[in-house]
């Protein structure tokens, strides 16, 4: 049971990935640096508990709200640019905050940084973010301005027209992607304990992109449907199978050939 | 000093052009991201490992057999990865390919473990005095293949008959079929070369870097990538002159900067962020196709 509850915790933070993932890709944002914004949330947050003994929720948040403010700083160029050259900028920025973190000796540079608080109920937390996120992203759709980030996601051009503030909408989104991620990035610091620069490794973000989501150890694949139709946010996850998930903090070894094709 | 240093930075830059040439000639013909380049450049310095370490084979068999192995893995590649989803939406391809990075990352790991292996030294390297300058004569010699490698691949694609294909199918698929090419066997090659030239930039990435692990990859992915973007996505000579830029730039820069601080990446990324902001086309252009 303890197997089963590990494997569901990590996939919980995983939905949490795939969701901050979701939110720019809503407004034609493909971002490959979510585990770039992950790593910062996870890093901000492990420094709140650790160095300053703040609880564990307000901790959390900053580290949050720290990927966020990384995320609209970040926005502001990727404003100008789409498409393939946004994927290359967001692809670059998390080999960026991974070479920042190895030369951070105050988060223990390469080597990562240790002995975080463990979480006992971060099967809950995880949880209860995912439940809020999807009551969110619910009232979102409806919303002014998530009717904005569709627009936008359609056709930029005809969303100007029509008098949608494209710049103030795409910001928001890539910022509160970023900020979901931090979230996500500070559970997972407090249920592993552990961190290491390298998870801000571009490959991170293939795991959670919609309907192609896997654990970092072994095999879960989400069901492969509905690329066209970005998904609704419970849709990402229904049905994944198994996985082992180890705990070996110093693992660079990976096991399992994972089997990810996008189809 | 400065010299030697010229020749370091060269030397790198010409992996990196040999990379990034790779990149460039598939986003031409395909508009791909080809993610699982950088695996295919390990799985070429792995072959040119074991081929040297089973038979002893000297450096000119090693090479050119490493090339048609990987040669082999993009035609491979290209066939169950990227053929069956090329009419997909964008990003499925793309999905693939870091798929396929995935499962060759951990082949090799699950095949090769998960450490470094020493890489042994093929060549008898005797260092080269040029006045007060000492220069290995093994990376005269990397510099050597890879600029002639490089030159080939120009007349290739300038003046054959496959190259002309090869431009024609950048500029537009359908006209290309239209015209009498086979779109999907220049596909094909495209890939098939793409991946030789990898391999061979593994093969060098071993010998000058004395040690194989099947982490370098997406190292030397991300800054063939950056080179891609600093000599304009599909232009190939933008890619082998863009190269040789970024390897000498990373040499400066860690000539110029501490050495306590390791920030030669931040400084490459660095480049390919104001690049991406300023000028997207590239400095040399995104003339896509072109020669």
């Amino acid at each position: 049971l303890d197997y089963l509850f590990s494997v569901a915790t990590v996939a919980g933070i995983y939905i949490i990935m795939a969701l901050s993932f979701y939110l720019p890709f809503m407004t034609g944002q493909i971002s490959l640096g979510q585990a770039g914004f992950m790593a910062v949330g996870a890093y901000a947050s492990a420094v709140c508990t650790v160095k300053f003994g703040i609880p564990y929720i307000p901790s959390v948040l900053i580290g949050g709200i720290v990927a966020g403010i990384v995320g609209f700083v970040l926005g502001v160029p990727a404003l100008r640019i789409k498409g393939i050259y946004l994927l290359l900028l967001t692809l670059g920025f998390g080999e960026i905050v991974r070479v920042i973190f190895i030369n951070l000796n105050y988060v223990g540079g390469a080597a990562g940084f240790p002995n975080i608080p463990y979480q006992q109920y971060t099967l809950l937390y995880a949880y209860g973010t995912v439940l809020i996120l999807i009551i969110f992203f619910h009232r979102l759709r409806k919303s002014r301005l998530g009717r904005a980030f569709q627009a936008i996601g359609n056709d930029e051009g005809a969303a100007e027209i029509m008098g949608v503030n494209i710049t103030a909408a795409k910001l928001t989104a890539f910022s509160v992607g970023a900020f979901i991620a931090g979230i996500g990035g500070g559970i997972f610091a407090h249920y592993q304990e552990y961190i290491e620069p390298l998870m801000s490794r571009a490959h991170l973000p293939a795991r959670i992109l919609p309907g192609h989501s896997e654990l970092e150890d072994g095999v879960v694949r989400g069901p492969a449907d509905r690329h066209d139709d970005p998904p609704a946010p419970r849709g990402d996850r229904a049905g994944y199978d198994s996985g082992d998930q180890e705990d070996s903090p110093d693992r660079p070894v990976k096991r399992g050939i994972t089997r990810s094709l996008a189809k | 000093m400065v010299l030697q240093q010229l020749i370091n930075g060269l030397m790198l830059g010409a992996t990196y052009s040999l990379v990034a040439i790779g990149y460039t000639l598939i986003f031409g013909v395909l508009r791909l991201l080809h993610f699982a380049h950088g695996e295919v450049l390990m799985a070429g310095s792995f072959m040119g490992l074991y081929i040297i370490l089973w038979t002893g084979l000297p450096l000119y068999i090693t090479l050119p057999l490493a090339m048609v192995v990987t040669g082999a893995l993009g035609l491979l590649i290209e066939l169950l990865a990227i053929r069956p989803i090329r009419k997909d939406f964008q990003l499925a391809p793309l999905l693939s390919t870091i798929g396929v990075t995935i499962i060759l990352q951990n082949l090799a790991i699950k095949l090769f473990g998960g450490y470094g292996t020493k890489f042994p030294d093929p060549l008898t390297t005797e260092n080269i005095r040029i006045g007060p300058y000492m220069i290995s004569s093994a990376k005269i010699l990397i510099l050597g293949i890879s600029l002639f490698l490089m030159v080939i691949l120009y007349f290739v694609i300038a003046k054959t008959k496959v190259g002309r294909a090869m431009r024609a199918v950048a500029e537009s698929h359908l006209t290309a079929g239209f015209l009498g090419v086979n779109v999907d066997r220049i596909v094909l090659l495209t890939f098939g070369i793409a991946s030789a030239l990898a391999g061979a930039a593994g093969v060098m990435v071993g010998i000058s870097f004395h040690a194989v692990s099947p982490f370098i990859g997406l190292t030397f992915a991300l800054k063939g990538l950056v080179v891609m973007l600093l000599g304009g996505l599909g232009n190939v000579v933008g890619a082998m002159i863009g190269g040789l830029i970024l390897g000498v730039a990373e040499v400066i820069s860690i000539v110029l900067i501490p050495p306590e601080i390791n920030l030669q990446d931040v400084f490459s990324f660095g480049i390919m962020i104001l690049i991406l902001i300023f000028k997207p086309e590239g400095l040399f252009g995104s003339r896509v196709g072109q020669g």
